[in-house]
């Protein structure tokens, strides 16, 4: 199987409100797959319809090569935004029902209490956890049984810096260790940047851009600092192809190029007769790759 | 192990520390505790002259008729608000469960919960009847079983309120709206189980008229208006309730 999801023209309305638009795309198996966009975009409405919490207007999905039935849900694990547990119980209770109703051994309970560090506090009522606990437990809740594949919906909403770190580092880790494929949404770029491989742009309910991460940051175009002697001199040169902005006097930033055009542009200068001591590409973080795509979608 | 019964015991599990619980022992101790003021406060005269016949009779009467539908009302608030308060409609639509056996196994657990709200206040009836023999209260007979009988009669009878207060609970996540029906039908009832031509439209009469109505014929048709009642409800509330989406 070489896609563990595949979303086919998928479509959802609320009211007059269209969410998702055509959505057509499909995740790798074996993927830590990105699911970028701002409020609003359509993640979590996207989330809701695989899991199978409201249905869509029309268009086709599956996962793990199967249409959506209880068997399959027995194979995903899930966290939906805020952490749904029974707070009058304790952490290990609450599992204890969660592998009855999973039909997995109990034995499970150790093992993802152990995986996001709360079997010191597995005795303790959930009410007083912090929010940061609880979010841990949501996902070892998502983690029982080795789901062959996870959807996460914000999960380091509400943790602190430490927390969000932890949790990044397990999600990062989880593709190696139990070969499962995970689809994370997030508000987050920084986060996404670094656990993804493969990345999606949502938005207004369309499917922007997408690829894996290390394709979308290269392809994208980027900043180039140039050092030169009399630095004025050459701005009207560079002008005529270029966005070109005069930062001081030996200074001058090139925006919006590819890294395949700046030798042309190192010998336009020198060419002409320029003194060039100094050159830097700045290719793009996923925050301006994403600024772009949305952008771009709006002209 | 049978999906269905799994389902069923994890959900008796998830009462554990729950208000369910303490309702299901603090409702029936409040009749009781009301019953026993009455005899305290008449000095014993309301036992010495008709003996426990009539205490029997008082806390059964006011057990079915007044504080069962609204102990019903409160108890499947009480438990869907264990759902609506932690995303636990979510959670569970993301389990391999079905919706249907989830709604037929919380209603089945209130009703199961009415039978053991009613076992406790029989249990607490003779403990208070034990409590006023040791104060010297005297009435003759203390056991009478035909109060007992009417246990079962009413579980059937009763069926169709538990499932409108299942269903009104589990589509709206506020507690309020329930109780506001099941005190405000309870009201109604009272006066509408005295009708003999428009009881039979008001569920809430069914439990009042399987226990305290003279005619067998009568008590009979209550028993079975609860059984056909409730189950057409139960088919139409599984069949509504299980497709609707799930936000919260």
């Amino acid at each position: 199987m070489d896609n563990a999801i595949e979303i086919q023209q998928l479509n959802k309305s609320f009211g007059r409100q269209s969410v998702l638009r055509q959505l057509t795309m499909a995740v790798p198996s074996g993927a830590v797959y990105g699911f970028l966009g701002n409020n609003g975009a359509g993640k979590s409405t996207l989330m809701r319809i695989l899991l199978g919490l409201i249905r869509p207007d029309s268009g086709q999905f599956s996962m793990l090569g199967q249409p959506l039935s209880r068997a399959l849900k027995a194979r995903v694990g899930s966290l939906i935004d805020s952490a749904c547990l029974y707070e009058h119980l304790t952490a290990v209770e609450f599992l204890r029902l969660m592998v009855k109703l999973k039909d997995i051994p109990s034995l499970e309970i150790s093992r993802v209490l152990e995986l996001v560090d709360l079997q010191p506090d597995q005795h303790k009522l959930i009410r007083n956890y912090s929010l940061g606990m609880k979010q841990r437990l949501a996902l070892a809740n998502a983690l029982l049984g080795e789901p062959e594949l996870l959807l996460l919906d914000e999960p380091t909403n509400g943790l602190d810096p430490t927390g969000m770190d932890e949790i990044r580092q397990l999600i990062a880790r989880l593709p190696r260790q139990s070969a499962v494929t995970v689809l994370v949404s997030s508000h987050l770029l920084d986060e996404v940047e670094k656990i993804a491989s493969h990345v999606g742009i949502l938005h207004n309910g369309q499917l922007v851009r997408e690829g894996k991460i290390n394709d979308l940051l290269s392809a994208g175009q980027g900043l180039l600092q140039l050092n030169l002697a009399d630095a004025a001199k050459w701005l009207p040169l560079l002008r005529m192809s270029n966005q070109v902005r005069l930062v001081s006097a030996s200074e001058l930033e090139v925006s919006g190029i590819r890294k395949i055009d700046c030798p042309a542009i190192h010998y336009q200068l020198i060419n002409a007769g320029a003194h060039l001591f100094q050159s830097h590409f700045d290719s793009l973080s996923l925050e301006q790759c994403f600024r772009q795509s949305v952008t771009g979608a709006r002209k | 192990m049978n999906k269905f019964l799994i389902l069923f015991c994890v959900e008796i599990a998830k009462l554990k520390r729950s208000q369910a619980l303490v309702m299901t022992l603090l409702c029936p101790f409040a009749v009781i505790l009301l019953q026993l003021l009455v005899v305290i406060e008449g000095n014993g005269d309301f036992i010495a002259k008709r003996g426990w016949n009539m205490y029997w009779m008082s806390v059964v009467s006011l057990w079915y008729s007044f504080m069962l539908p609204l102990y019903i009302a409160l108890i499947t608030g009480l438990l869907t608000s264990l759902e609506h308060k932690n995303h636990g409609w979510r959670l569970m639509a993301t389990l391999p469960i079905s919706r249907v056996q989830l709604y037929i196994a919380k209603t089945l657990l209130a009703w199961a919960l009415m039978a053991i709200g009613s076992l406790w206040l029989y249990l607490l009836t003779g403990l208070s009847i034990g409590l006023l023999l040791l104060l010297g209260y005297q009435g003759g007979d203390i056991l009478h079983w035909s109060f007992v009988s009417q246990l079962c009669p009413v579980l059937v009878a009763a069926l169709p309120i538990v499932v409108i207060g299942m269903t009104v609970s589990w589509l709206i996540p506020s507690m309020v709206p329930a109780l506001v029906l099941g005190v405000s039908m309870t009201m109604a009832a009272m006066s509408v189980s005295r009708s003999p031509d428009y009881w039979m439209f008001d569920p809430w009469t069914y439990p009042m008229v399987a226990t305290m109505v003279q005619g067998v014929a009568v008590r009979e048709l209550a028993i079975a208006l609860g059984a056909v009642v409730g189950g057409i409800l139960l088919l139409a509330g599984c069949w509504y309730c299980t497709r609707r989406p799930i936000h919260s």
